[in-house]
Parts: C-alpha cells; structure tokens; sequence
C-alpha cells in the first residue's frame, strides 16, 4: 500500500500518521549524538532536551536531511528508512529554527515557486496559496519581501510552504526561538490549530513551547532519551520535590543563594518562591510541568 | 511549457541584474573573436576565445541560481526540492547556451571554414562544454560558497588561457593548438571526462 493511503479523510480530516524510531544511532566523527533512539511520535509531540542534547540533529534525521549509522524509522507500520537516511520524506514537513529563503522576494513569489518545485502545475498554484495564506493568517502580507517580514511572520510562511505539499508530518525546530512575546503566543496557537489536522513535533528547549500544547512528550539529554509519556507523567516525575516558601524581599537573596529556585512570583507584600529539592523546605505543592522536566534533568546528571 | 517558462521567469526575478552576466561574458568572447580574426593571422585564436570564455560563461547561470540553497537558513528547505530538479535545471540551460554556443560554433566555422572543426575539436568542444555546466554546481556543493566557487571557478579557467596553459602543471582541458594526436591530447580528454565523471558523482552524493 502506498504510504499516501495511509492517511484516510475520516469526516473532513486526515487520520494521523504516527512515526516509530527505533534503535537509532548516530555519531559524528566517532562521538555518539544519538545512541539507541527509541521514540514513538503521535499527535502533538514536545521533544525537550537541553542545549546539544541532539534534538536537531533528530529532526533532520526524520526530515531526511542527516544520514544515521543504525536503527529504523516507521511511519505507522511501514519502514520509511533505508539503512542510514529516512526515505519517504514526502510524508513529513521539516521547519528549519532560522527559516529563510529568497529575501529579496515576496511571500507570494517564494510560495508559487516552491509550489511549482514541489511538482504543483503552475495553473494550479494561485488557488492553492490563498488557501495555505489564509491557514496561516498570512493573506495581508503576499505582497511583502522576504526580508521585511518578523521573524514570527517569516516561520507562518515556512509553515505555509510546507502546507502547500500537505505532509502529514510537520517537525518544528525550536519554533520560537527569537520571537517576541506576542509572535509567541500567535504561533503557539497556529502550532496547536496544526496538531488537529497533523502529526506535529516540536523540539525546544523551553518547556513553555510545549506546556499546554502536546498531548505527548520526549525528553532526550546527550543524544539518550531520558523519559517518553504524557505531560501528566513528567510531572508526577517531581512529586514530593517541590515546595514553596513565602518570603520577604531581603530574604530573597539568602533563599537563592541556599536553594535551587525554579519560580518566584511577586504577590505584592511578600514573593512566593518554588523549590525543586528532596528534603522538605516549606509547603510541598503539586509539580508542574517544569518541575518534572527540572528534576529529571538532576536526576540523569546525579547518575552520571 | 508553463513550467519551463515560470522557471526562467523566476529565474530573471530572482537573480535581477546578475542574470545578465552570462550574457555580457558572451557580447565579450564576441568581442574578442573579432579582433582575433582581424588582428592575427592564426585561425586557432578565436578558438582560444570561445573554449576560455564563452564556454566558461556557459555554466555560470545554474551556479548563480543553485548559490541560494546555501544561504543562511535555506538548506534544510530548498536543497530537498532542488534535488529533485537539478537534471531539469541542467537541461534547460544546457539548452539555452547549447543554442548559444552553436551559434558561435557557425561563426568560428564562418570565419574559419568547415575544415577547422575536425572530429577531435568537436568531441573537445563538447566535453568541454558538458564539463563547464557541471563543474560549477558542484564546486558549489562541495564549498558551499559562490564566492568561493567561483573564485575556484574563474581562477583556474583565466590562468590557464592567458598562460595558454603553461603556468599550470595540470590538469590541462583546454586546447591551444591545432590538435595532433599524442599524448598531451590524450590527456586532455583523459582530464576533461575525468572531471566530468567525479562532478557527477559528487553531485549525486550531495543532491541524493
């Protein structure tokens, strides 16, 4: 069966792909970046991880952009990789963190190319944008350069471009990375609007891109997954961990300086501060989901 | 035809003034191949102009156009859709200067007589120029650079046809004298496909 039929419209919507990796190894000039990737992706995925944890090189692996040394790749039941590059890329949606192409043309321009490069007839394309400028809330500005969008404007056409061949995987890199408060908040929601329709992975480092957002999460440290379950399940990863302590302003310093400090919240006579520690210190309070990621991180370095 | 004429169209907008630069390059070998034929007396000179400069000129388009999947924050995204286009790429302007090319071919034939093209200049002519619209692009996928590209590029095609090929050791592919069969011309062609060969297949690793 060809992996197109896969995806079957039930009442107006695709069903959504899920995509296996398994046993995954990658290293680059001898030093392991990924070693024995087991990840399942389904719905609205968060990958977290810190800084250099291999996420993107993860993402390229699954766009088909970065080769890998061992392990499989399945789109539902079917392998989609060959022995070292993930294959049927037609089925997956890559969005690179600093998105940018053609600067010195406009949205429209950069979409009815790329429409014809993805094999679209050009009769075809004009109907084709609109629609896919319109999912993205991009219709005002077709007529803008490349170079004069915002960065938050700059990634909906990224997003735009990718529609336009309707993967029914979209891989999002870092997606908000450099981008105001507000962009932020419009791309949250554009990501979650995808996630409907869509299989969507967001990699970040930030646990605020994906709080709210993925109804599935990986953590992933030094190229290893340390956790895979639902955002519920991370948190519970810090039960009995966390605590707060109502302090005054001149004590702040003192509790920072002897606690690890994870939130402050200025209440106006005094500041309420949430603690990540295993001895009790305060009132414990129920773990959100930074708290789960926090002590998971403590904890894979306290083992190793 | 609506594809080959959005391409080309595309072309113009996105490259703007240095889409020309070919065309220039030609106006110049041109320019050149005149005042050859009237200045001197060897009929092989204003060959020497079409293999060192229109020749070269040829392969520059594709290098312009392919120089912008290595911006910044563009590869991850066009190189998948300019992988799938790159042979169609090549054979529209390997079309479009082929035409060009041949029209220079009929002047050097007009200014030399038809017994000038012999079976070793053209199989020459022709290797060089397949060689030229390959060369360029995969420069660019190996340093990932079009200034650096084309300095490689342009460096080595000017020093070796001002020097008539005598400040290089090798690899030599042009032809400045009428060609007898030894082995310098042996290892000319032995040069010529050998480029040709490694271009593809560096560009089939990096366009795969």
């Amino acid at each position: 069966m060809d992996m197109g039929e896969c995806q079957l419209v039930i009442g107006g919507e695709k069903s959504k792909l899920n995509i296996y990796v398994k046993d995954l190894y990658k290293s680059y000039k001898k030093k392991p970046v990924l070693s024995g990737i087991h990840l399942s992706f389904s719905g609205v995925y968060g990958l977290l991880g810190p800084n250099g944890a291999g996420k993107t090189t993860l993402m390229k692996i699954l766009a088909g952009l970065e080769p890998f040394q061992s392990g499989e790749v399945h789109a539902d039941e079917k392998l989609i990789s060959s022995k070292s590059y993930v294959k049927k890329t037609e089925l997956i949606g890559y969005l690179p963190q600093n998105f940018m192409v053609y600067p010195d043309l406009t949205v429209y321009q950069v979409l009815e190319h790329i429409a014809v490069l993805q094999g679209l007839p050009v009769s075809k394309t004009s109907l084709k944008i609109q629609e896919v400028l319109e999912q993205v809330n991009l219709k005002l500005h077709k007529n803008k350069k490349m170079k004069e969008l915002s960065g938050g404007m700059r990634r909906r056409v990224g997003i735009a471009q990718l529609l336009l061949r309707k993967p029914s995987v979209l891989l999002f890199d870092e997606p908000t990375a450099g981008l105001d408060i507000e962009e932020r908040v419009r791309f949250r929601n554009l990501l979650k609007q995808l996630g409907r329709v869509h299989t969507v992975i967001i990699s970040s480092h930030l646990v605020e891109d994906i709080e709210f957002l993925c109804d599935q999460i990986g953590v992933i440290r030094n190229g290893k997954v340390l956790f895979e379950g639902s955002p519920l399940q991370l948190k519970k990863m810090a039960d009995r961990y966390v605590f707060q302590l109502q302090v005054n302003n001149y004590e702040l310093d003192e509790v920072i300086a002897n606690h690890e400090v994870i939130q402050l919240d200025d209440e106006g006579k005094h500041i309420l501060v949430r603690i990540l520690s295993n001895k009790p210190v305060g009132k414990a309070v129920s773990p959100k989901l930074i708290d789960g990621y926090l002590s998971l991180l403590k904890e894979s370095q306290s083992h190793e | 035809m609506n594809r080959l004429k959005h391409h080309f169209t595309f072309d113009i907008k996105l490259l703007k003034g240095i889409y020309t630069l070919p065309f220039v390059g030609y106006i110049i070998a041109l320019f050149l191949i005149f005042t050859s034929h009237l200045n001197s007396t060897d009929p092989y000179l204003p060959y020497i102009f079409l293999q060192g400069v229109a020749v070269p000129v040829s392969g520059l388009h594709i290098v312009f156009l392919y120089s912008y999947i290595y911006d910044e924050g563009s590869k991850e995204v066009l190189l998948p859709y300019y992988k799938n286009n790159l042979l169609y790429d090549l054979v529209r302007y390997s079309m479009l200067h082929g035409c060009i090319l041949f029209l220079f071919t009929c002047l050097l034939i007009w200014l030399n007589g038809f017994g000038f093209f012999d079976a070793k200049i053209i199989l020459h002519l022709l290797l060089l120029f397949v060689f030229y619209q390959v060369i360029g692009v995969t420069l660019l996928s190996l340093v990932e650079s079009l200034e650096l590209s084309i300095a490689i590029y342009a460096t080595y095609t000017i020093t070796e046809v001002v020097t008539k090929g005598t400040f290089l050791p090798w690899p030599h592919i042009f032809l400045f004298e009428e060609p007898i069969i030894n082995i310098w011309l042996v290892l000319t062609f032995i040069f010529l496909i050998l480029g040709l060969v490694l271009s593809i297949v560096q560009l089939i690793r990096s366009y795969k």
